[in-house]
């Protein structure tokens, strides 16, 4: 005897739906598998790239240089802090054996064995230095020629470098890369990447000799480490420090491994006021992809996918669950009429879905983690090269291998999440079914109507009887149609919100990552770009030659001013100021009123960029702007288009080294109140005359930066931008009075090559690696930079999303469509039997497709509109007022695609029905 | 006349061992304006003979023809075109739809047809149905009875050449069954329409002009009871 006749029957009914339960079962395996790729793939990819970043820059999560042993203590006291090594900055010593005369030194440091580690030293041949004495060289001294190998002794003389400056007439001299600035007669200790200069007539390099010596006897070379820096004077070379040593040093350098779970949010605050004036670095990426990024990002964003997307997969999985049970109610309501009716409780009753749910749910579990890993396994072998070029670490990334991060918690998690998800479908139909009585149950009328109904003659005369018919079945049969109505919204409503939802994330991505600040100008249009220093004879020869050249194919010559001007701080807006205010706010962690915002934000101007575009261009953007292109010309009256939107954000602004309290992105809708035909006071220093000049500049138009992109893209900046012509650009030259070779406006030649074979970028190139050339050949590759990169991935995962979600909503739909289709059987085989042609019973399910469709475009407008508000709103909460797209095209794509989806399947399903037998289907419900 | 002709029917269900025979070598002919009962035991193939004489189902062997057309060799689209111009079909079961009113059941072949709607016609029928106060109530509003005659209705609505009724009583009481009988019967008597009727009952079965007694899916009996349209012999 059957222990449980409840589940048995159950059981017979699903295996009588073969493809029900199939479908039920793909749903609730792939929301499974989705659910598996979002949690463990999450560790999976961030691990991964945890493991990589380890491999490029150590294992080690902070160093801090030069400190004491009170520095030392402090961190040693600090609960979060796993492991320390020491290492120490030796100096300078001459290195004689150079193969490159600008590099003229061994910049010599002792590892402790934990530092040489830590630090992914590798050797390309001889051994680790094991005892002081001993030391390993750099691959890049042999690669630029040295005349060394392992084994030969060198003899270090140490000493530090530092400049004095000599050039009486000059303000200041300006160190940008090493952060340096420069007074005549002053002398600053340089860093020890700092590079070597021959005698000039600027400055002077002094050598401090510390009186220590060393013989030494190298053991090995190294690969060149990451630190490294190529334009360096000196080559690197690590001896060994012993712990004796290291203790009784009075200045060294400390690497720390920081116990991640333990970290106070707080953590680079504390260390830094520890190292105080010491230099001290992060590994951020390192920290990033522990998902402990300094500043967060990753872990909002990371939270935020998380949860955006698992909520996402819970409502498609429900409601394709719950729409299973929902179409098989009227044949589970039969049997269970008829269990009820020689007495099953109602308990009995709703354990039929439990039972059902839970039955399915147990195979699914490992058939859906078990392909969730595998697929994670497969995305990562395909990602690792775009991983690797996350970080320029392509060749780490072929030497990581791809290992899975499966944790009890996640899978617990998975299982967890998968099963509230499936009770959760499973408890409404359940409920239904528990409560109602025998005869309804047998009956399967649980629509009761009282009302009649006149015969729809409108719709007959306009439609036809197929198009009455259609009608009739959406007015009168509303309960049947709603699962179908549901489907179609919840599909076109997941399609538009993940796409919505991956394009908030892309622009967060975008804007909170890839934030420069700077209005950047990119034109994939164009192959390379000339910069010149100025409008020089020699630069406007080569571009006139370049225009010239047949494997040319088209030219634009621009000029670029960034930062060439200043404005008083109320050419920028309300908006802006009540930007940079909550900034500070953010940062100082306070509220500020206006006079302390004034205090704290002291400069009287602010800078003002420029951008010289070409006549043809100038009037492409005047049209944009709704400006005069004559008015542009016009040399007398200096005009310029502005750039209306700006953002600001508290990356872009960091006060002092302060951390803001929390990441805030500002977008500003209007960077400057002033209008069109108002006068920008801009001024300009005048080298002849050393002072500023006012030059003001009219508002000719605003523009977007969208309004701009044709064959260029504008990013945002957080400073004006005025989009001169040239007789404008010319003025302000001459205004300026700007050096030939070193203009205020900086031209900009971008071309495109049509394939033609010519020499011209080889000589271009040439001419470039001339040391006396004062332009530049640069090549408009796509540069992946970590930024880009990290966009590219999300774009790629939340792609696979996309496509994974809504293959879980066409499962749906498609279980809706079969079922309607399938429960019309006996009302479809008697129109065939009342003389229903195929074309017309074809034509009468387009119509109510069609109907069908506009209510679920209906419903689905509604839902979309309330959850993407939903979603900017909490964006705007998170993260700033990001503007973000809204999803037109994706939208329009998604309605196009129910709309086809939906008649396929209803054509499909049709097809299916009228190969089974007519006198079967009139018969079959009866029997 | 001769409206109905069947030669050699057969039809087989399943193959092998699950083979069933429902029909063997049929043949017989109906005139124009006869009213037929068919009657035998269950299952000895009345109802399956009667959906292949409606063209909803199809015989494994043998052909009908209805007014000199073999039905079963017209294409699909023919044939349901056939179906709602020259057959009215009612079943046991009454199979109406729901979704649609008493009128628009009523109708639904001739609209099928693209003809447009013959509103006397339709109210002449309502009226004989009985159902002048039940026209815009849909199906499930409606009794067995009344569900019967809709469907009659819809099946005389057409002047089909033939009227096929798979016991049409089989689900109703003595007296609705009786009123459906009396509906039918006043159709063949006064409009001349050809019926063909499967019973149980043998008091229906013996008001029919003729009686075909089938088992095992052949003809044992082929008996006329009465001059077509006329009194008992």
């Amino acid at each position: 005897m059957r222990r449980n006749i409840v589940y048995y029957v159950t059981r017979q009914y699903m295996k009588r739906n073969k493809k029900r339960t199939a479908v039920t079962f793909l749903g609730i395996m792939l929301m499974v598998l989705l659910m598996t790729c979002i949690f463990v793939g999450k560790d999976t990819g961030i691990g991964y790239l945890e493991q990589a970043s380890s491999l490029k820059d150590g294992k080690w999560h902070v160093s801090m240089y030069g400190i004491g042993e009170k520095e030392y203590e402090e961190v040693l006291s600090l609960p979060y802090v796993k492991e320390t090594a020491v290492s120490a900055y030796l100096g300078n010593t001459m290195f004689d054996q150079s193969g490159n005369k600008e590099r003229p030194y061994l910049n010599v440091k002792s590892y402790t064995g934990k530092c040489f580690d830590w630090m992914n030293i590798s050797l390309v041949e001889g051994r680790l230095p094991e005892r002081e004495g001993e030391l390993l060289i750099s691959r890049s001294a042999l690669d630029d020629g040295g005349d060394i190998s392992a084994g030969d002794r060198i003899d270090a003389e140490f000493f530090r470098r530092s400049i004095t400056g000599i050039d009486e007439e000059a303000k200041e001299i300006v160190f940008p890369f090493s952060g340096l600035t420069l007074t005549c007669g002053e002398t600053i200790e340089v860093p020890e990447d700092f590079p070597f200069y021959e005698e000039n007539t600027s400055f002077r390099e002094n050598k401090e000799y510390t009186g220590e010596t060393e013989r030494y006897q190298i053991t090995g070379i190294m690969e060149t480490p990451s630190y490294e820096q190529g334009s360096a004077a000196g080559y690197t070379a690590l001896t060994f420090l012993s712990e004796e040593r290291a203790g009784t040093m009075e200045s060294f350098n400390l690497s720390i491994i920081l116990d991640l779970e333990k970290l106070p949010e707080d953590y680079t605050v504390i260390l830094r006021e520890i190292a105080g004036t010491h230099e001290i670095d992060f590994n951020n990426y390192l920290l990033v992809f522990s998902a402990n990024s300094s500043e967060g990002t990753i872990n909002i964003i990371v939270r935020f996918m998380t949860v955006l997307f698992t909520a996402l997969i819970m409502i498609c999985s429900i409601l394709l669950i719950y729409n299973v049970f929902h179409m098989s109610f009227q044949e589970r309501s039969r049997y269970l009429g008829m269990l009820c009716s020689v007495g099953a409780t109602g308990r009995q009753k709703r354990s039929s879905i439990y039972f059902e749910a839970v039955y399915l749910l147990i195979f699914a579990l490992p058939a859906g983690i078990l392909s969730g890993i595998g697929i994670i396994l497969l995305a990562m072998k395909g990602l690792r090269p775009l991983l690797g070029g996350i970080m320029g670490l392509e060749e780490i990334v072929e030497k990581c291998p791809v290992s899975i991060s499966v944790s009890v918690e996640n899978i617990l998690l998975v299982i967890v999440i998968s099963t509230m998800t499936v009770l959760l479908a499973a408890w409404l139909p359940a409920r239904k079914i528990g409560r109602i009585g025998p005869i309804e149950c047998i009956r399967g009328n649980t629509e009761r109507r009282k009302r009649g109904y006149a015969m729809n003659l409108s719709a007959l005369r306009r439609w036809g009887a197929e198009g009455m018919l259609a009608k009739n079945t959406l007015a009168r049969q509303r309960r049947k149609t709603r699962a179908m109505i549901t489907a179609a919204s919840v599909f076109m409503v997941i399609l538009v919100v993940t796409a919505f939802g991956s394009g908030a994330i892309h622009q967060i991505m975008h804007e909170k990552i890839d934030d420069r600040g700077m209005l950047s100008v990119s034109g994939e249009q164009y192959d390379y770009t000339l910069f010149g220093n100025g409008l020089t004879q020699s630069y406007q020869a080569v571009v006139q030659e370049i225009r010239q050249d047949p494997g040319v194919e088209k030219t634009v010559l621009w000029g670029d001013g960034t930062y060439a001007g200043e404005v008083p701080e109320e050419v920028y807006g309300r908006e802006y100021w009540e930007a940079m205010k909550d900034i500070y706010q953010l940062n100082y962690r306070k509220e500020l009123s206006d006079e302390e915002f004034k205090e704290l934000y002291p400069w009287g101007t602010h800078v003002v960029n420029l951008l010289e575009v070409d006549s043809d261009t100038m009037e492409k953007f005047a049209e944009a702007a709704g400006a005069g292109a004559e008015e542009l010309r016009d040399a007398s009256r200096p005009s310029a288009i502005v750039i209306k939107d700006g953002a600001v954000s508290t990356d872009r602004y960091t006060i002092w080294g302060m951390e803001p309290e929390r990441y805030r992105y500002y977008h500003i809708e209007n960077l400057t109140d002033y209008r069109v035909g108002d006068s920008i006071p801009v001024s300009f220093y005048n080298e002849g005359k050393e002072q500023k000049i006012e030059y003001p500049i009219a508002i000719a138009g605003f523009v977007k930066p969208e309004q701009l992109g044709e064959d260029s893209s504008f990013g945002m900046s957080g400073e004006l931008w005025l989009i001169i012509g040239e007789e404008t650009a010319e003025g302000i030259r001459a205004a300026a009075d700007s050096r030939e070779d070193d203009s205020v406006i900086k031209p900009f030649l971008r071309f495109k090559m049509n394939g033609k074979e010519t020499d011209i970028i080889d000589r271009l190139t040439r001419l470039c690696d001339n040391e006396d050339a004062d332009m530049m050949l640069g090549k408009m590759a796509y540069i992946e930079t970590l930024a880009s990169s990290l966009v590219r991935l999300a774009d790629i995962l939340l792609g696979c999303f996309v496509v994974l979600s809504s293959l879980i909503c066409l499962l749906n739909l498609f279980n809706s469509v079969k079922g309607w289709i399938t429960g019309r059987r006996q009302e479809l085989a008697i129109l065939q039997s009342a003389g229903m042609t195929g074309g017309q019973m074809r034509k009468m399910l387009l119509f109510e497709c069609a109907g069908i469709f506009v209510k679920a475009v209906f419903f689905a407008g509604i839902l979309c509109g309330l959850m993407i508000y939903g979603l900017q709103k909490s964006v705007d909460m998170i993260f700033g007022n990001i503007r973000l797209p809204l999803p037109i095209a994706g939208g329009a794509a998604a309605v196009l695609l129910s709309a086809a989806v939906l008649a396929g399947f209803a054509l499909y399903s049709l097809s299916g029905e009228r190969r089974v037998n007519l006198f079967e289907s009139i018969r079959g419900e009866n029997i | 006349m001769e409206i109905l002709r069947c030669e050699n029917l057969s039809k087989i269900y399943g193959s092998g061992n699950a083979c069933v025979k429902a029909l063997d070598g049929i043949s017989f002919s109906v005139e124009a304006g006869e009213f037929v009962s068919i009657v035998g035991p269950s299952g000895s193939g009345k109802s399956t003979l009667l959906h292949i004489l409606g063209g909803v189902d199809k015989p494994t062997e043998g052909c009908v023809r209805i007014g000199g057309t073999d039905i079963h060799k017209l294409s699909e689209n023919k044939l349901a075109i056939f179906r709602r111009r020259q057959i009215g079909l009612v079943y046991q079961f009454y199979n109406l739809l729901p979704v649609l009113n008493v009128d628009e059941n009523i109708v639904l072949p001739h609209l099928l047809d693209g003809r447009p709607l013959d509103k006397e016609r339709l109210d002449r029928i309502v009226e004989q149905m009985g159902l002048t106060d039940r026209r815009n109530n849909l199906p499930g509003q409606l009794s067995g009875g009344q569900q019967q005659r809709v469907s009659i209705g819809r099946a005389v609505y057409n002047h089909p050449a033939i009227l096929l009724a798979d016991e049409p009583t089989g689900n109703l009481d003595r007296k609705n069954g009786e009123e459906i009988i009396r509906i039918l019967k006043r159709s063949n008597r006064s409009q001349k329409q050809t019926l063909l009727l499967i019973t149980h009952d043998e008091s229906i079965a013996l008001q029919a002009d003729r009686m075909l007694s089938i088992e095992d899916g052949r003809i044992t009996r082929d008996e006329r009871i009465r001059m077509t349209g006329g009194d008992m012999p």
